[in-house]
């Protein structure tokens, strides 16, 4: 891993001090991981990948969502990530990082999330998963293109950001499609 | 329906000085831990005051969770796209703004468990360490498909009680977003307080609430 920027060294410092802070108090770092230990899995949580190279599933989803993924996957490609992506039939932990779904998931008051459904290693902040599941609720309306960018990069790494221009800004709007230049600084000094 | 602020403030130190009896912040964080949105989700409703949320709700009331009523799954397209959802049993105190309620209503909440045995765990957890404290809550009527009956905080800001006796948003994980919306409510040093400001809004039903598409 290199260093790219001193800004990311600030970051790797933050890191540092949110082991020291106790418990419930919100890092404000960009990149690193905000996932919550469950009894069995983790909710709706931020966690880094193993590495840059990043498989990426689309299952059963509808031809408008998975034009979506497709749509983020070319802005992923364009980073330091090496990502692969495919339409399987199922979604083993062995064969990939994130895998994509879309269902009417009922009235639950969430647009889409991402969570993790394979093992995780390491402690927070710098907690990996190592299958994600992002989920897409037909339930209500949204933007392919940016939710997609929006939890993929959750399931890197990525917090929501300040950043009103970002795909990763909360609340997540049709007009933040993209990744922000800070967004791929930091995709590109982690991976 | 309205109610009077004093009215409201009374019921409140009565509930809250009850339960402070016999559990405390960090018990209650082991139940509101497993509910919390850590940051990875995009929620469907987001309001920029409290004034807003007063609106947008079907009702708001106070009251606390006494108890689970179990797992509901959801099963997507795919087979192993399947979601679980933590339903509570919430009993209801006072209605603060809006229309008579039932006494009881379940209220459900999403759980990343991956398997129904993991979702049940957390229900498990839920109520061991159901907190006794009161809760404000702005509720949604749920209006999916066979949801009927069901209900929902109308998003992470969409429930509150009180950490070191001051309003705290437990499902949230942005406490800029928390103090933002309580500021709009004229920064109230506690819950009560809180609930004699929503009180004083115009009542929810003079707003339709948001349809689904």
């Amino acid at each position: 891993m290199k260093v790219k920027s001193a800004t990311f060294k600030l970051l790797i410092a933050g890191a540092a001090i949110l082991f020291a802070v106790p418990a419930g108090q919100a890092f404000a770092g960009h990149l690193f991981t905000s996932g919550t230990p469950g009894t069995g899995g983790t909710t709706n949580g931020v966690w880094l990948t193993d590495s840059h190279v990043w498989t990426i599933g689309r299952r059963a989803m509808t031809t408008a969502n998975s034009n979506g993924v497709y749509a983020a996957y070319l802005d992923y490609n364009a980073t330091d990530m090496s990502p692969a992506l495919s339409s399987p039939s199922s979604c083993p932990d062995s064969s990939y990082d994130v895998c994509v779904y879309d269902s009417a998931y009922g009235d639950v008051g969430l647009a889409g999330w991402n969570q993790c459904a394979g093992t995780t290693s390491g402690s927070h902040a710098s907690q990996t998963c190592s299958l994600a599941y992002a989920k897409f609720n037909q339930t209500y309306s949204w933007d392919p293109h940016a939710l997609a960018c929006h939890e993929l990069a959750h399931g890197i790494g990525l917090q929501h950001s300040n950043d009103v221009n970002s795909c990763v800004y909360n609340p997540a709007l049709s007009a933040r499609r993209y990744l922000a230049a800070h967004d791929i600084e930091d995709i590109n000094w982690y991976y | 329906m309205r109610r009077t602020g004093l009215w409201l403030l009374v019921a409140f130190v009565g509930i809250s000085g009850a339960a402070s009896c016999s559990t405390g912040d960090a018990e209650d964080e082991a139940f509101w831990s497993e509910l919390r949105l850590a940051g990875g989700a995009v929620e469907a409703e987001q309001y920029d005051s409290a004034k807003a949320m007063v609106e947008a709700a079907d009702f708001v009331a106070q009251g606390r969770f006494v108890g689970t009523k179990g797992v509901r799954l959801i099963q997507g397209d795919a087979a192993e796209d399947q979601v679980f959802l933590a339903q509570l049993v919430f009993e209801v105190g006072q209605v603060v703004n809006g229309p008579d309620s039932d006494p009881t209503i379940i209220v459900e909440f999403l759980v990343g468990s991956a398997s129904e045995k993991e979702a049940q765990a957390v229900v498990d957890v839920l109520q061991k360490a159901t907190p006794e404290t009161g809760i404000l809550l702005f509720v949604r009527h749920k209006r999916g498909a066979q949801e009927s009956g069901l209900y929902r905080p109308i998003n992470s800001l969409g429930l509150w009680a009180e950490r070191e006796g001051k309003p705290n948003a437990p499902l949230s994980d942005d406490d800029s977003r928390a103090g933002q919306l309580l500021r709009s409510a004229g920064s109230p040093d506690d819950l009560g307080e809180f609930a004699s400001w929503i009180a004083t809004q115009p009542p929810t039903e003079d707003v339709a609430a948001p349809t689904l598409p």
